[in-house]
């Protein structure tokens, strides 16, 4: 004989679970079990599970619903297929406005002031690079004294050249001042500043002195 | 012993939704995919407006109760159809279309509540709870009595505080299942967690629901 064993007590979890497993309609319209149906202890405490989880279902579709309104939605579907539509293809950039006119276009704006100003300052810097380097080189000392010269012999160098010392020894001057085209130069220059008439040379008449008084002072 | 036994029904289990087979809405999206490797893109995206259509409701909810923020669900709703059609290439046929755009709903969502926990590090959050409230305000509570309505609102408030401050993996098992309408198993495909682990994060939220409910106070 066979002796049918009662069916335990589901738990809190499987009482869950059925509800998640069976959505219905409501409190009312929700499926039971055959135990819960037939259990009053089991059925009560479904029932209250059901009724709070449903209470806050509902809350929670209701908070959500009264902000996406019909109207809402219509429009979020028509951003979305909008949206869909437009993808892939390259956006449009709007140029800030200058001078009161907007400025639309599908490529950045090329602005040829500004390669104007770039070359400006790259040629700015070429020049001063250049002119530092020519600079350094003339500032460089040139060894204008001869070495078999003797000790009292006076050293002339390019930046000594406009300065005037009284010498008591011989001058030996060599190198790359005196070649023959400055040599020239001084001869044109003593010829113009023998004629007198340049007024423009007569400061530097007056500074300068002539070569011939030095050599007439050194013999 | 399984759920249905201890129920007292037999085994196995009708599920009453099918979740993880195609629906309708799964072949609606595979025939999208077979327009778009045609390069049928108008007819693709005529059927496409359908699918939002059908799943837009459910997925701005689910999105509103993850951000908490009527534009940012909003956006993240938008993104998560543009992304759906984008790669519509990528998707199974064989797999719920639903499952699939649920999860690209909820890491959109996931990454946004990163980038406001960000911002909100180094900016000072103009209210209390931003969004909150303000939400539960233009909430309709359907009942013409000023002390109902108002205990109405007292109740959402709690509620929404409570989800608010579930750990992550109960909240959003809880935000799938109650709000979302999804079964435990598409949950579990949709957060890459068992089954099983779903219905313990599912059972732990609403018990702790169920406490801030009777308790009228917030959860800890």
């Amino acid at each position: 004989m066979w002796i049918e064993r009662p069916q335990p007590h589901p738990s809190d979890q499987q009482l869950l679970d059925w509800y998640f497993e069976h959505p219905g309609t409501g409190e009312t319209g929700r499926p039971l079990s055959p135990h819960i149906a037939t259990c009053s202890s089991c059925a009560q405490r479904y029932a209250e599970l059901a009724r709070e989880l449903d209470m806050l279902t509902a809350d929670g579709h209701r908070e959500a619903d009264a902000l996406f309104t019909t109207e809402m939605l219509a429009e979020q579907r028509q951003h979305v297929m909008r949206r869909i539509e437009n993808h892939g293809r390259r956006a449009d950039i709007f140029v800030f406005p200058t001078r009161g006119t907007a400025m639309v276009g599908r490529r950045p704006v090329w602005h040829p002031i500004r390669w104007v100003a770039a070359a400006a300052v790259a040629g700015l810097a070429a020049g001063m690079g250049l002119g530092l380097s020519v600079d350094r080189l003339n500032m460089s000392p040139v060894p204008m004294v001869s070495r078999n010269a003797p000790t009292q012999a006076a050293v002339v160098t390019t930046q000594a050249r406009p300065a005037v010392k009284p010498f008591t020894g011989p001058i030996i001057v060599e190198g790359p001042l005196l070649e023959d085209v400055e040599v020239a130069l001084l001869d044109e220059i003593d010829t113009a500043l023998g004629m007198r008439r340049v007024t423009e040379l007569r400061t530097l008449d007056e500074l300068t002195p002539e070569r011939v008084s030095i050599t007439v002072r050194l013999r | 012993m399984t759920v249905a036994g201890v129920l007292g029904v037999e085994e196995p289990v009708p599920a009453p939704r099918p979740s993880v087979e195609p629906r309708d809405d799964s072949a609606l999206a595979a025939e999208v995919r077979g327009l778009v490797a045609t390069g049928e893109m108008a007819a693709a995206r005529d059927r496409f407006a359908e699918i939002v259509r059908r799943h837009q409701r459910r997925a701005s909810r689910i999105a509103f109760h993850y951000l908490r923020d009527l534009s940012e669900a909003d956006e993240a709703t938008q993104d998560a159809f543009v992304k759906a059609f984008v790669h519509i290439e990528s998707y199974r046929p064989e797999h719920a279309f639903e499952v699939w755009f649920t999860r690209i709903l909820v890491n959109g969502c996931l990454d946004r509540r990163k980038a406001r926990q960000r911002r909100e590090r180094w900016c000072l959050p103009v209210g209390s709870e931003p969004g909150v409230s303000s939400v539960i305000d233009r909430t309709p509570v359907s009942t013409p009595n000023p002390e109902q309505k108002m205990l109405a609102r007292e109740r959402l408030t709690q509620i929404a505080g409570a989800v608010r401050r579930l750990p992550p993996q109960q909240r959003s098992v809880f935000i799938l299942c109650a709000y979302g309408g999804h079964s435990t198993r598409e949950t579990a495909a949709i957060t890459d967690l068992s089954e099983s682990t779903v219905r313990v994060h599912l059972f732990r939220a609403v018990r702790k629901l169920r406490a801030a409910l009777k308790a009228g106070h917030h959860v800890d």
